[in-house]
């Protein structure tokens, strides 16, 4: 073996470029030249690169297109190389043939195999649309057409690359057999440009060998493995599943994807926004080889594999044409007034963003394509697209052996998607509305409250010394800072929601905060008889419980406004002659400050919807006739914008209620 | 000598409220609804403070970019008066309260903002930190 590797060592070999196929001989060609151009000529007769994407041609084909000189003689000296190896392969040591096995999937794959360990080809570009998709998933960037200019492309700018599979096992043998020779090439693949190589997807490749164990690199193909199988699997099960598990398995799956890969929780804006990557893939539409569309007429129990196509050729463009047809055939089962209306609601899909380059790639001289979208959206069908590499073969059985390989995107109804985004947008549309007219009234309040303050002091420089005057007066001006407190709070949560509430971080005494906001309600409390009393530390004497604490850094305007609303909420509710009672807990992390009232008792099924904003208790709204259903939201908000929260604890049977804040130490502006 | 308030308010009410409670508090103070009356008088005399809110109906003369469609007429209101009389000292009196809007107003000159809807004192105290020398 050594022997034989000694032999061959010195062999001088051309460099292994994927010869040109039946629809990127152009490209190829470029990426001869950009290989040329790339590495010295000394270099490019010992450095070996194959670009593999696809099992179209034999490497024999890709080795007689080389346009090198005297290629066939060199594929004859490979080839005695190949066999002697094979003989000498016989003997070789367990370990070597575990790998050649493992290699060993395909005859391709095993004489790739060779090809690497000795030395010929230094590294492969393996490229397949699962790559390719998977990437797209991850990093959201579209990832440019397969085969040779992507590999120019991605090399010039330094792309993402992620091997996986089988091939990928050929790259991590690759990794330690041409290692030191990748890095010489590539750096004179980028001379003097530092940041360039760092980029460079092929020193990439040597660096992942560098500072990640084989293992390490063989675990991550395997995840991705697994998450090409997910998908793969998801996508047989919405073909198989009922609807409404489908809807919620899709979006369930899709989220923890995309979460994983964010290391984050994402929102339904997130999910859409995933979608629309997925989408602007498809857009791309010769990123793919083809398209399956899995479809499922109401009237039919089966789903079927309606058709493929491949869009860049006739044989394609008539399956394509097929699914049409049949579409067509669905829609003239429609009334024409029907017909119509569907027709409009197409015109709504392509109004949704996301949807656009959808509906774009369906546009153009067939109108029929229309229809098709329509019967979609119509709920005649349900509706799969698989994106997938398409096999030598282009026969229906061949697709649906490969079925189970699928990757990458999966759509599922999308017409219902994007009702549900229409649905949302809608929603959000009213919400919105609601808020500003809120706004607008709290905005348009201040003028008259206004009017009513200047009125009140003017009334009262005039009839000074009158006191029934002087009472009623004093009446006004409590209704009218109640109204103002009231626009305050509205303002306050308009800011807060729409994230125009600039924080404002100092250090805030707690022990001050909380008297001055007792000292602020105090007068109301006690004529109402329901004093507030803020608990004392054990034996302290004298000592209030919060006068020990230590400072937080929040910002005091909203803890303050929390703490008010809380003892505002509590002196609303609470029964007369109760008292209030603060108390507190404190961890190193944490404030948490209570507010204990007797009072009208809280259902534990009205404990999730007292934060909402207006939600008022049924008993609430009978018997208490002060209130607006925004102290409580208030809090909420505040918490949440502080990193912290509100709990509620409820004894309903006695009518107790504690409202806990959470309060960070440090709240970072 | 009385210092001398111009009140500047489309709120009939709160335009004479205003005037009033200054002058119980020793101002001279002339009060107007409408901007171009406004402008007039501070051509033609001297007025230490402007209390002015801030949508107001702009007049022929203003542009809508200036004015922003009578949203922000006051602050262009006080640019202009703050050209003719830059020692012009400026409270507005409004509900505005979004941040942008009042650093444009800081910009312009104002001196303080009081929001709507505030005490007479409030008021009072603004005017009387750019008056006290005069009274």
């Amino acid at each position: 073996m050594d022997r034989l590797l000694k032999k061959y060592a010195n062999l001088r070999m051309p460099p292994l470029i994927n010869s040109p196929g039946k629809s990127d001989g152009l490209l190829n060609q470029k990426t001869v030249e950009f290989f040329q151009k790339a590495f010295s000529s000394e270099d490019i007769s010992n450095f070996g690169i194959l670009i593999a994407n696809g099992d179209a041609l034999s490497v024999e084909d890709k080795w007689n297109n080389t346009p090198y000189p005297n290629p066939k003689g060199r594929w004859a000296e490979y080839c005695t190389c190949l066999r002697k190896n094979e003989e000498a392969d016989k003997g070789c040591e367990d370990h070597d043939r575990e790998r050649a096995i493992l290699l060993d999937k395909s005859g391709y794959r095993k004489t790739r195999a060779y090809l690497c360990r000795h030395g010929f080809i230094d590294f492969i570009v393996p490229i397949t649309i699962e790559d390719r998709m998977v990437a797209a998933l991850f990093t959201g960037q579209r990832i440019p057409t397969a085969g040779a200019i992507w590999n120019a492309e991605m090399a010039e700018k330094g792309g993402w690359f992620e091997p996986r599979s089988d091939r990928s096992r050929t790259m991590v043998e690759l990794r330690s057999v041409g290692r030191e020779r990748v890095e010489a090439a590539c750096a004179k693949f980028y001379p003097g440009d530092e940041e360039r190589l760092k980029e460079s997807y092929a020193l990439d490749i040597c660096q992942t060998e560098r500072e990640v164990s084989p293992d390490q690199v063989m675990a991550d193909i395997e995840r991705l493995n697994e998450i090409s199988a997910e998908l793969s699997n998801l996508a047989l099960k919405i073909l198989r599943a009922e609807k409404s598990e489908v809807t919620d398995l899709f979006r369930i799956k899709i989220q923890r994807l995309l979460r994983d890969s964010l290391e984050q929780d994402i929102s339904i804006e997130e999910f859409f926004t995933g979608l629309q990557k997925i989408i602007s893939v498809v857009g791309g539409a010769y990123d793919f080889d083809y398209f399956l569309i899995f479809s499922r007429a109401h009237h039919q129990e089966k789903v079927t594999l309606l058709s493929s196509w491949g869009l860049d050729d006739i044989e394609g463009y008539n399956h394509a044409n097929s699914v049409f047809n049949v579409a067509n055939e669905e829609l003239t089962k429609l009334p024409d007034e029907k017909a119509e209306s569907e027709f409009i609601k197409v015109k709504r899909i392509s109004d949704v963003g996301f949807l656009k380059p959808l509906a774009d790639l369906y546009q153009g001289d067939n109108e029929k394509r229309f229809y098709w979208l329509s019967l979609q959206h119509s709920g005649h069908f349900d509706l799969a697209i698989l994106l997938g590499k398409r096999g030598k073969d282009y026969s229906r059985n061949r697709l649906l052996k490969l079925d189970q390989k699928l990757f990458g995107a999966v759509m599922w109804e999308i017409p219902r998607v994007a009702e549900t985004q229409i649905l949302i947008d809608q929603l959000r549309t009213n919400a919105e509305r609601e808020r500003n007219i809120l706004w607008e009234m709290a905005h348009d309040l201040r003028n008259p409250l206004a009017a009513i303050v200047l009125k009140t002091e003017v009334i009262r420089a005039n009839l000074a010394g009158q006191p029934r005057v002087a009472k009623d007066l004093k009446a006004l001006s409590t209704t009218v800072h109640r109204l103002n407190l009231l626009s305050d709070r509205v303002w306050t949560v308009q800011d807060l929601e729409s994230g125009s509430y600039r924080l404002n971080i100092s250090s805030v005494n707690i022990a001050e905060l909380i008297h001055s906001c007792v000292n602020n309600l105090a007068e109301r409390a006690e004529n109402q008889q329901k004093p507030i009393v803020i608990a004392a530390a054990e034996g302290d004497r004298g000592d209030y419980f919060f006068d020990s604490w230590p400072p937080l850094q929040t910002d005091l305007k909203l803890v303050s406004l929390a703490v008010m609303n809380l003892l505002d909420n509590a002196i609303k509710y609470s029964e007369q002659g109760r008292e209030i009672r603060i108390d507190g807990q404190r961890s190193d992390d944490e404030y948490r400050i209570s507010v204990v009232n007797k009072g009208l008792p809280i259902e534990p099924a009205e404990i999730e919807q007292i934060f909402n904003r207006g939600y008022r208790t049924p008993m609430a709204r009978a018997l208490i006739k002060e209130g607006s259903g925004l102290g409580l939201h208030l809090v909420g908000v505040v918490a949440q914008r502080l990193g912290g929260k509100v709990e509620v604890n409820t004894v309903p049977e006695v009518g107790v209620n504690e409202f806990r804040i959470i309060l960070k130490r440090r709240v970072l502006p | 000598m009385k210092p001398r308030i111009l009140i500047l308010d489309d709120e009939q009410d709160i335009m004479e409220d205003l005037c009033t409670l200054f002058r119980a508090a020793d101002y001279e103070a002339a009060g107007f609804t409408d901007v171009a009356s406004a402008f007039s008088y501070l051509e033609a005399n001297k007025v230490d403070v402007i209390c002015t809110d801030i949508v107001l109906k702009a007049p022929d003369d203003y542009t809508d970019e200036e004015t922003e469609f009578g949203k922000k007429t006051g602050i262009a209101f006080v640019r202009r008066a703050k050209e003719l009389k830059p020692h012009t000292h400026i409270v507005a009196f409004t509900v505005i309260r979004e941040e942008k809007i009042r650093e444009e107003m800081k910009e312009a000159g104002f001196n303080e903002i009081i929001l709507k809807p505030a005490n007479f004192s409030d008021i009072l105290k603004a005017a009387q930190k750019y008056s006290k020398s005069k009274k």
